[in-house]
């Protein structure tokens, strides 16, 4: 392995992010932004303002995961037996206490845990680059692709919150009805996964010259 | 007929790229050659960068018109019969987003519209397009007179043809950033996992409710193969070649 490991930042080559077309950057004309020779979309060596876009993101999700887990997602009438407020939590409880324990531990995968690691490893991405911490910057890309690649799996609650209230509110046998869970839960996973395209990877490996240089 | 000649343009050669810029950590690898069926890998993060698949998109093709026709019948087909006290009660994937709209709730109406429908059909339609547009292209190119050919060299036959030659690539273009764009917000395979979940909790909690699937589930279990097999199989570097207008050196 070289010493020195050439980048895209250091010979000016920019990577484009919709067709990985790899071009090297002329400094456009006043007014112009430069585009992909083959595609068209615009290029830049590093996302847009990644760090303080994702900030932004991240507190967003941490501000709506609060509500998403105090407020009920259900509301639940059921004639005789009084009206039951059920939060994502009381659901999973819910599931365990009819011995569905896969699925509880699917829902509470996808609705508490996942989302946690999703705001929690973005946070620590970016205090890694503000502190210059890069000394697990291998293992810091891996999470970022693994906080990809999951983050659409928590969606899953909400769709199983339409499906079930869908189908209770046709049978007529309990009213049953949605309550301010559902909203804080979906924009908060929709934030989040905002959040992840936002960050850049790369700013990880813009410091050559720290220590360990692996 | 066409379409069998098309076939001809498949990759079984090593692909050879001049510059590759890793996405995840910057690094920057001259004259790469990937064997047939090989991944790049980025020697110093370890990510996926390249798949050099094969070219199959005339399946790709078939797959996606195959989505497409199914995804009539998975939305507005029942998903799920359930037949409390002795009425069917049957639900499909359009109530799962008016449910929410009729309570009052545009927010996750949308993300469901969204997620569940929208995406998942712009996703499958916009593959269409950006196939038939390379399609449509070679075949010009191949024949340039079209019909003229077969009774004289017809002149207005072949300034139509070579006109829209030349948007097609351009459109073509514009129609796989979109899917690009739009690829990640498609969500079926979470929305079976729902299913899943909804379908054991009713099953177990209303023993005189019998819970079963409905023709929209199989219907959108297919839908939701074509979406995963399609972008599974999709070569998008060879995708960006075919519309790539610059004159290769």
């Amino acid at each position: 392995m070289d010493s020195v490991q050439r980048s895209g930042i250091s010979e000016n080559m920019a990577l484009c992010h919709s067709c990985h077309f790899v071009s090297s950057l002329v400094a456009p004309k006043k007014g112009y932004s430069m585009r992909c020779p083959r595609c068209h979309s615009k290029i830049h060596l590093r996302k847009e303002n990644a760090i303080s876009r994702t900030w932004a993101m991240v507190m967003l999700g941490f501000i709506t995961f609060l509500p998403s887990h105090i407020f009920p997602v259900m509301v639940i009438t059921q004639l005789g037996e009084g009206t039951f407020e059920k939060t994502i939590l009381a659901g999973v409880h819910n599931m365990a206490e009819q011995h569905l324990y896969g699925l509880a531990a699917i829902v509470f995968l996808a609705s508490v845990v996942v989302p946690l690691f999703k705001l929690v490893g973005l946070t620590v991405l970016l205090l890694a680059i503000k502190y210059k911490k890069l000394q697990y910057r291998f293992q810091l890309t891996r999470m970022y692709r693994i906080i990809v690649f999951i983050g659409r799996w928590s969606m899953v609650d909400i769709f199983f919150a339409a499906l079930f209230i869908s189908l209770l509110q046709l049978g007529n046998f309990v009213n049953i009805q949605v309550g301010l869970g559902a909203p804080a839960f979906a924009s908060m996973c929709i934030i989040t996964m905002i959040a992840g395209e936002m960050f850049d990877p790369r700013l990880l490996w813009d410091h050559q010259e720290s220590p360990e240089n692996v | 007929m066409a379409l069998f000649y098309l076939n001809k343009a498949s990759n079984k050669d090593t692909t050879h790229l001049s510059h590759v810029v890793c996405e995840y950590c910057d690094l920057l690898l001259d004259d790469v050659h990937i064997p047939p069926h090989y991944n790049l890998c980025c020697p110093r993060c370890h990510a996926v960068l390249y798949h050099n698949r094969a070219d199959t998109l005339s399946r790709e093709y078939a797959l996606v018109i195959t989505g497409l026709m199914l995804f009539i019948p998975a939305i507005f087909l029942p998903m799920m019969i359930i037949t409390p006290f002795g009425s069917a009660v049957k639900v499909n994937m359009l109530d799962g987003v008016f449910v929410f709209l009729k309570q009052g709730d545009p927010v996750v109406a949308s993300i469901t519209l969204w997620g569940a429908i929208a995406a998942p059909f712009l996703d499958l339609f916009l593959l269409f397009l950006v196939i038939s547009c390379i399609y449509l292209d070679r075949i010009i190119k191949e024949n340039p007179y079209g019909l003229g050919t077969v009774i004289l060299k017809n002149p207005i036959s072949f300034a139509i043809r070579s006109a829209a030659a030349g948007g097609l690539k351009d459109y073509g273009v514009m129609f796989f950033r979109w899917y690009k764009e739009i690829h990640p917000w498609a969500m079926l395979e979470v929305y079976l996992l729902g299913f899943v979940i909804t379908f054991t909790n009713v099953d177990k909690m209303a023993s005189s409710a019998d819970a079963q699937p409905g023709y929209g589930f199989y219907a959108f279990i297919g839908v939701m193969l074509a979406c995963l097999l399609s972008s599974v199989t999709l070569n998008t570097q060879l995708v960006w070649q075919f519309l790539d207008k610059r004159k290769v050196s």
